[in-house]
């Protein structure tokens, strides 16, 4: 992948795109918002990460004019900010996703690859499959090597974020985000003990796990190998 | 109560002022110059009377009394209508000649109302009458006709009315403009006032252009909003300033350190405390950007971005997601959850302080513990508490719990920034809501009130 980091805080750019080319993508750091946005609108690039708070041109602008310019990549915001409001506003300015400074690297990497093969849901897909696992949204049942599994509404939207993103790996603050809309840092492990709740369900009894667990990361189902 | 309110206002107070002293100004004047005018009337009758009496007394000087009866005989029967009414009696009330009806028992000025029968050929009303004694034993009272005194009088007495009653409208009508004028000015201020309380930080109070002392207390009121907003806004960025400046070299720490514990060639041993390290980093800059959200929070700025949220909903989305964790340790979290209850406001801080109060229960009561979440709407408001029947917490340390950094000498090992209180109750202010700690017999209670919004 084709990726357009823009930070000015150079030891972070040059952690980012470390990190990222070890991962195998293509990284173009730019260190200010003016460069960014040049190369932001010059060239096609499968997502930007770019931090909000930047010297002359900030982040909030950058997406500002590049949406009005029509360039639909997906954008990741970045920031040191505490959070209250920002992620609304980041939001309302065209950014697909944010994530506040400092952050373990595997949630950057996560939320990237979430974005990036963010299929288009078309209106058809109504069945989500993994492996023997499959999921019905309209009907909104499970089953699993044709065994129907009976799931509590929450349960069943956790394995739905989880199958969306088959073969990428969710982090727990995406999850808390996108499952339970909790926009902060709970110290009880919410996602800990519902994954194995929702595992108890999905793989226990069944020849093979799907859930995986990526240590230090966080989740992911995959057919197995 | 309506009423109360209104007669309490500066505006209505004035007016009954000046309502009062119009009128206090009008009956005076009117006391005034309806005596001035009474006066000046008899005095001219009076003086016609004088002049009468000397004719009459001097002509027949020195006195004799055959010719003075024939004079006033000769006068009463002299004309049609008569001008004078005249009498004499001796001292002792005895008729001599002229009108019998006519009063004078004794020497002076009297005035004399006339019944229906009596000669009224010189007046249908009332007659002024001088009586005096004339020497050998007599007495010669002379009246005229003062019937028309009472007439203007009449008309005078109508006159002050009218005016009095105009000029009572007249400023009833302009207390009452004041009254309005004063009120919508106030009302001004007042919603300015309150604007800004609710987070609309760049309100003003309008001006009208006149530079009158509305004007002139409005202009100082906005220079010093002004200003607090300026240093508001400094140190603002005093705070954001130092989240960059101090989070960002934590944040190079934490991520120097993730890359070495990330190292496969490294012990085991040495992976173990880096990532014991990155924690350590982990938590203080989990403080860090607590303490700055308390501020944040605190500073009343998220109030202009305020929608209705359902906060039953909230409550229920944190009692399911806390339902299982909660049962790894021996808890229960139990919701006693209303339904459709709204509150104008942040839904994200709203879930995050419920959320923190159920976590700190769990955290701080042992095994077995039931923790209640009960939000409901009130006459009052909005009550939403969450209850434990842990050990609860001693009287004295109870309103303490909220304060930043404190920790409770029972919770001093467990771990915790010692700000999730805080939070909760900066929220709750935000919100407008009060938090209380009390005595859940047994156990801990903490409520906060959320009153209902006048305004909504």
């Amino acid at each position: 992948m084709k990726i357009l980091v823009i930070e000015d805080d150079r030891d972070t750019g040059a952690y980012i795109k470390k990190g990222l080319e070890e991962a195998g993508h293509v990284v173009d750091l730019a260190a200010t918002g003016r460069d960014g946005l040049f190369l932001a609108a010059g060239e096609t690039y499968d997502v930007i990460v770019a931090d909000r708070r930047l010297p002359g041109l900030d982040g909030l602008s950058i997406v500002k004019t590049i949406r009005g310019a029509g360039v639909k990549t997906p954008v990741i915001f970045l920031t040191t900010m505490t959070g209250v409001g920002d992620r609304v506003a980041g939001l309302e300015a065209g950014a697909d996703d944010y994530l506040i400074k400092p952050f373990a690297f595997a949630e950057l990497l996560a939320r990237i690859h979430a974005l990036t093969r963010r299929p288009p849901m078309s209106a058809a897909e109504t069945v989500l499959r993994v492996a023997d696992l499959e999921m019905d949204l309209i009907a909104r049942k499970v089953q699993r090597a044709a065994r129907e599994i009976d799931l509590q509404p929450r349960e069943f939207r956790l394995l739905e974020f989880l199958m969306r993103n088959a073969g990428k790996t969710v982090t727990r603050t995406m999850l808390l985000e996108g499952v339970w809309d909790f926009h902060f840092d709970p110290k009880t492990n919410i996602v800990e003990t519902h994954i194995s709740r929702l595992r108890g369900k999905v793989d226990r009894g069944f020849d093979c796990e799907l859930i995986e667990t990526v240590r230090g990361a966080g989740y992911c189902i995959r057919a197995p190998r | 109560m309506r009423l109360v309110k209104w007669t309490r206002g500066t505006g209505i107070r004035i007016a009954a002022l000046t309502l009062v002293l119009v009128m206090a100004v009008v009956s005076l004047l009117g006391v005034f110059v309806y005596s001035l005018v009474d006066e000046a009337l008899r005095d001219r009758v009076r003086s016609r009377i004088a002049e009468e009496s000397n004719r009459l007394v001097l002509d027949h000087d020195p006195l004799n009394i055959e010719r003075l009866m024939t004079a006033i005989k000769q006068r009463t029967r002299e004309e049609t209508l008569r001008r004078f009414a005249y009498r004499l009696t001796l001292q002792n009330g005895q008729h001599l000649a002229g009108d019998t009806w006519l009063e004078g028992s004794s020497a002076g000025w009297h005035w004399q109302e006339l019944d229906k029968g009596m000669d009224q050929s010189i007046s249908d009303g009332h007659v002024i009458i001088f009586t005096q004694a004339l020497d050998p034993g007599l007495m010669l009272s002379i009246g005229r006709d003062a019937h028309w005194i009472a007439d203007v009088e009449e008309e005078l007495r109508a006159l002050f009315l009218w005016a009095l009653a105009l000029a009572v409208s007249a400023a009833l009508l302009i207390s009452l403009l004041i009254r309005h004028l004063i009120a919508r000015r106030l009302a001004a201020v007042t919603n300015t006032a309150r604007a800004i309380m609710y987070g609309k930080l760049t309100q003003r109070i309008p001006t009208t252009g006149a530079g009158d002392d509305f004007d002139r207390i409005a202009n100082t009121l906005n220079e010093m909003l002004d200003r607090t907003r300026a240093l508001m806004e400094s140190l603002t960025q005093v705070t954001d300033d130092i989240a960059h400046d101090l989070r960002t070299p934590l944040g190079r720490l934490r991520q120097k350190l993730e890359q070495v514990r990330d190292d496969a060639t490294l012990p085991n041993r040495h992976a173990v405390a880096l990532e014991q390290a990155v924690c350590e980093a982990d938590g203080l800059l989990g403080t860090f950007t607590a303490m700055l959200r308390i501020a944040q929070i605190d500073s009343g700025a998220r109030r202009s971005d305020f929608r209705p949220v359902d906060v039953t909903e909230c409550a229920r989305s944190v009692c399911e997601a806390y339902e299982l964790s909660a049962e790894d340790t021996g808890h229960k979290v139990v919701g006693t959850i209303g339904s459709g209850v709204k509150l104008s406001g942040d839904r994200d801080l709203l879930v995050q302080m419920l959320a923190n109060l159920v976590e700190n229960a769990i955290t701080h009561t042992p095994s077995g513990t039931t923790i209640q979440l009960s939000v409901r709407q009130t006459a009052t408001g909005i009550e939403v508490f969450v209850a434990d029947d842990g050990p609860g917490v001693p009287a004295g340390e109870r309103e303490k719990i909220f304060q930043r950094f404190y920790r409770a000498e029972a919770s001093r090992t467990t771990p915790g920034t010692g700000l999730g209180l805080s939070l909760v109750a900066a929220i709750a202010k935000l919100h407008g809501g009060t938090i209380t700690a009390a005595d859940n017999k047994p156990g801990l209670r903490v409520s906060t009130l959320f009153p209902t919004d006048p305004h909504a």
